[in-house]
């Protein structure tokens, strides 16, 4: 199927956009890098009159590094961050992210301001982003905001952008000790949505520990029983296990037993993978 | 070939039946064409031999099954050209990997098609089909022109039974079975969970 007929501008500030997409009565929508938003208008999941086309916007583009934050524009494609063209002080974990993230042709297109902004339950950026305490930067009619990301994704498919909001970029704090960080995924294949994703971020040794599981519920889930094993020290597998079971009593109370097996594999791939980064 | 210099050369031949067609003595049909049928004396059948053999990982939690070596032998008596017979077999066994682990075409409780578009029905791709080591044996058919046999089938119909039967490798120490394909993730991991509780039971 192809898409009902839309209108098409591509503003140059930021402003322009954000007032584009705030008219009353147009039922108008950002578009960054098409690959999610172009399918679900050619099979009329979404429909809309107008198509604000992000990509001129130069301050959407900038990426940067200060002694406390690395900044990513909203506009950078997961293939420019499975090359390696912007700065990974995380241990490598964007990249390795990235790389997994559908098929290379989407990568190229594909941005991480467009994956957090649609907030699919199954996304790989917004579990990661969690996982590394990342703020998003939002600019609108009212001037910019920010808010962690981890508040800004509320459920599938919904945020707490409202009416003439983009997403600039992102502020991805750096710590002070090295990061390590593991990662794993379970897809039925290659290219495929996950059913099950986990992140394991570890401040230095004996450090502050983050467990994020995502693609099991509306929105990624912090495990703060599984953190607390892994900062306990403690290297067992099996205890590990107990606490992620333990937590998924709590958060995710309606998985089935398979599910809870899953989830608990990816999470403690995870940590073994953490353990393998220097 | 009758005629002055009793020759003619086949680029003329062609030329002519092609290209000059008013130069063809009159009555004869333009073009180059021969069609020939043939039945072997045994018209039961001649089929492709083959034997596959699969190391596979897998995850007993979330079920993944890792294809780690495929090998092939197989035999399709004489081969008239081998790299199509090689190219053949590769992709009846990536036809035959979908089977084994991919393709399906659920129904809702109320009858609803679950895998309308490919986002949903899963057709394995070039990443998940491993690189498969063949070797052939030939053993001409005595009963067809060459020596030749079938092949088309030699590569898709085994590898649900050799996938299958190397899963059920995996787990012979609990006995899990594995009697449904495709193998998927929470399939596996459901024989895998059933058969660890049946060995609890007994113990
Ligand atoms: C076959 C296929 C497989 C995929 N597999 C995966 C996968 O495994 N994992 C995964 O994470 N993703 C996957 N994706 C999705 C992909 O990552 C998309 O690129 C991403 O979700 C959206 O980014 P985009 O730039 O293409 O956004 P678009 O499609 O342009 O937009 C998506 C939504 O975000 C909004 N938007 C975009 N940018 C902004 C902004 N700066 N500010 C405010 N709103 C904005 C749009 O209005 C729209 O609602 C897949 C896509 C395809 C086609």
């Amino acid at each position: 199927m192809k898409s009902a007929p839309f209108d098409y501008v591509r503003p140059r500030t930021v402003a322009e956009a954000s007032a584009l997409l705030a008219q009353a009565g147009v039922n108008a929508a950002a578009i960054a890098g098409g690959q999610s938003l172009v399918p679900m208008l050619n099979l009329r999941v979404a429909q809309v009159d107008l198509l604000v086309d992000l990509s001129r916007l130069d301050e959407l583009k900038a990426v940067g590094e200060t002694s406390e934050n690395l900044q990513i524009g909203a506009l950078t494609t997961h293939a420019a961050i499975e090359d390696g063209m912007i700065p990974d002080p995380f241990g490598g974990l964007m990249r390795r992210v990235a790389s997994t993230i559908s098929y290379r042709a989407v990568r190229n297109y594909g941005t991480i301001g467009g994956s957090i902004a649609l907030a699919d339950p199954a996304a790989d950026w917004t579990g990661c982003l969690i996982a590394l305490g990342a703020v998003v930067r939002i600019g609108g009619r009212n001037g910019a905001r920010e808010q962690a990301v981890e508040d800004f994704v509320q459920g599938t498919y919904s945020t707490s952008l409202g009416p003439g909001e983009v997403i600039l970029g992102f502020d991805v704090p750096r710590s002070d000790a090295p990061l390590r960080c593991g990662f794993a995924k379970v897809a039925r294949k290659s290219g495929a949505f996950a059913n099950s994703i986990a992140y394991v971020v570890v401040q230095g040794r004996g450090g502050l520990v983050t467990v994020v599981l995502a693609a099991a519920a509306p929105r990624p889930i912090v495990l703060a029983g599984a953190a607390r094993h892994l900062a306990s020290g403690v290297d067992s597998e099996d205890a590990l296990r107990a606490a992620v079971a333990d937590d998924l009593k709590t958060y995710l109370p309606d998985a089935d037993p398979y599910e809870t097996r899953l989830h608990i594999s990816t999470v403690v791939r995870a940590a073994r993978d953490m353990r393998t980064q220097t | 070939m009758h005629g002055p210099s009793g020759k003619v050369s086949v680029g003329e031949i062609a030329f002519i039946a092609n290209v000059r067609q008013d130069k063809l003595p009159t009555g004869m049909e333009p073009l180059l064409e021969a069609i020939g049928t043939y039945e072997p004396t045994i018209s039961g059948g001649v089929f492709a031999y083959g034997t596959h053999a699969v190391v596979v990982a897998v995850d007993p939690d979330s079920g993944v099954v890792e294809l780690l070596d495929y090998v092939v032998a197989e035999d399709c008596g004489t081969m008239i050209n081998p790299m199509i017979v090689d190219g053949q077999v590769q992709g009846g066994i990536a036809q035959g990997i979908g089977t084994a682990l991919y393709e399906e075409i659920p129904y809702d409780e109320l009858g609803q098609p679950l895998a309308t578009t490919f986002g949903d029905y899963m057709v394995p791709c070039a990443p998940e089909i491993p690189d498969v080591r063949l070797a052939h044996l030939i053993s001409p058919a005595t009963a067809t022109e060459y020596g030749v046999k079938g092949l088309g089938e030699g590569g898709a119909i085994a590898p649900p039974a050799a996938i299958a039967n190397a899963v059920a490798d995996a787990f012979r120490s609990i006995r899990a079975s594995f009697n449904e394909t495709p193998l998927t993730p929470r399939r596996v991991s459901e024989a895998v969970d059933a058969a660890r509780h049946t060995k609890d039971a007994a113990a």
